[in-house]
């Protein structure tokens, strides 16, 4: 795996991102500042990690979208590049059109810190190939604008197509309104584009990786796709 | 020098917070009738929140001195050797009046400050803790205050990525004209890389 970690102003947990990447494929992500226009020659996976970029002045990730570095990685994901994108990350993909929707504040007005459970909708994508369709997992999450929403097409579009990766749900897996943490549309809590090479989620899989810190439910997400680029390799 | 657009009465000194004293020792000083632009800096740096008028004499009876302090007061945190080549930074701060004025901004700009006061000396914060103190829960402004304070404090640590792991609350009549709120950072920085 040779990562690419993107860094903007404000970003606060790139860190943790680089740890996870680090401790689960082996190798040393590069961390790529706002301003390059390149991403380094080989990456194979583009990380947008979370934060607060830019204070979250104007809208969550509205600033970062338009970043000078956004343009490599818009031209890195036509060609089929894997970009994963989290929380603040995922706030700035819908921004910079490679994904759809937007981030709202949440439901509840309140920022939300706490573990949360995911269900896995699907298996066969390159960044849920670790989980079976239908677990589910156990994440922190840490968001005030966390929301998903969009208009009834699109959302037709990303149901009917099984674009729907991730949902909020009981530690059950069924779906349950009072486990909707921040009222997104359709629980929605990860999406991924037409070409199934860009994934969004507001969670933090990066930090539930270590025993030592409680539970390692995000491996998956990173063992899966270290599987993936060697197989694509 | 600039003229004075208005006399500088008993009264304007007055409502600058300048007790008459304090306005002899302006005068002094400068060795002249200081104008009104002078007289709001003077109001301003010499309150209990700039210059920690009525608290220094409190606070220099803390210890300060050890084999393991690296720097103590003076410059924007102080930092205490922890071993293994780490140095814990910290600062604690009080935003009383400015919270009390106006809570949210009064109380996030109190722990975006001492933020700002460990990464300067070259640390990664890593935690804020809180002390805060309010009037009775009965009093009118209480309700307004809390709320407000909770979530300024709140809303500058998750810009951050910073959490609070510790505090303590208290209520009391004896606040219904003044909150305490008290905020402290702490950072963690390699020894031999502190500014």
């Amino acid at each position: 795996m040779k990562a690419a970690v993107l860094v903007f102003p404000g970003i606060n947990r790139e860190r943790d991102m680089a740890r996870t990447l680090r401790l689960i494929s082996g190798h040393e992500p590069t961390m790529v500042w706002h301003t390059d226009t390149d991403l380094p020659s080989g990456t194979d996976l583009v990380v947008i990690p979370g934060g607060f970029s830019y204070g979250d002045y104007l809208r969550c990730g509205a600033i970062a979208a338009r970043s000078p570095v956004m343009d490599a990685v818009r031209g890195y994901a036509a060609k089929g590049g894997l970009v994963l994108a989290v929380c603040n990350g995922f706030q700035i993909a819908c921004e910079a059109g490679l994904l759809p929707g937007v981030l709202m504040r949440n439901e509840r007005l309140k920022f939300i810190c706490r573990d949360i459970f995911l269900r896995v909708e699907r298996s066969d994508t390159a960044f849920t190939r670790g989980y079976n369709a239908g677990q589910v997992i156990r994440v922190p999450t840490a968001h005030g604008e966390g929301n998903y929403i969009a208009d009834a097409d699109t959302i037709a579009r990303l149901e009917g197509e099984g674009r729907v990766i991730f949902r909020y749900v009981a530690p059950d897996g069924a779906r349950d309104p009072a486990f909707n943490v921040n009222g997104s549309t359709n629980a929605i809590a990860g999406i991924i584009n037409d070409r199934g090479n860009v994934l969004g989620m507001m969670p933090h899989p990066e930090n539930h990786v270590e025993a030592a810190i409680g539970p390692t439910d995000g491996r998956g997400l990173f063992a899966g796709l270290v599987e993936a680029l060697d197989r694509a390799a | 020098m600039i003229r004075n657009e208005s006399r500088i009465t008993p009264e304007l000194i007055a409502e600058h917070g300048l007790k008459a004293d304090e306005y002899d020792r302006i005068l002094k000083l400068i060795g002249r009738e200081p104008s009104l632009t002078e007289l709001g800096i003077f109001s301003a740096m010499w309150n209990e929140h700039c210059s920690y008028k009525s608290s220094k004499v409190h606070l220099r009876t803390l210890p300060t001195k050890g084999p393991w302090v690296i720097q103590g007061p003076g410059e924007n945190a102080g930092v205490i050797d922890i071993g293994d080549g780490l140095a814990c930074v910290f600062k604690m701060e009080s935003h009383n009046h400015p919270s009390y004025i106006e809570p949210y901004q009064g109380a996030a700009t109190g722990v975006g400050g001492i933020l700002r006061d460990v990464f300067t000396m070259g640390a990664r914060p890593i935690a804020c803790l809180n002390a805060l103190s309010f009037g009775a829960p009965s009093h009118p402004k209480t309700r307004h205050l809390v709320g407000g304070v909770v979530a300024g404090i709140g809303g500058y640590g998750n810009s951050f990525g910073v959490p609070t792991v510790g505090g303590s609350v208290r209520f009391h009549s004896r606040y219904d004209g003044n909150c305490l709120v008290n905020a402290m950072a702490v950072g963690i920085a390699r020894k031999d890389q502190i500014f």
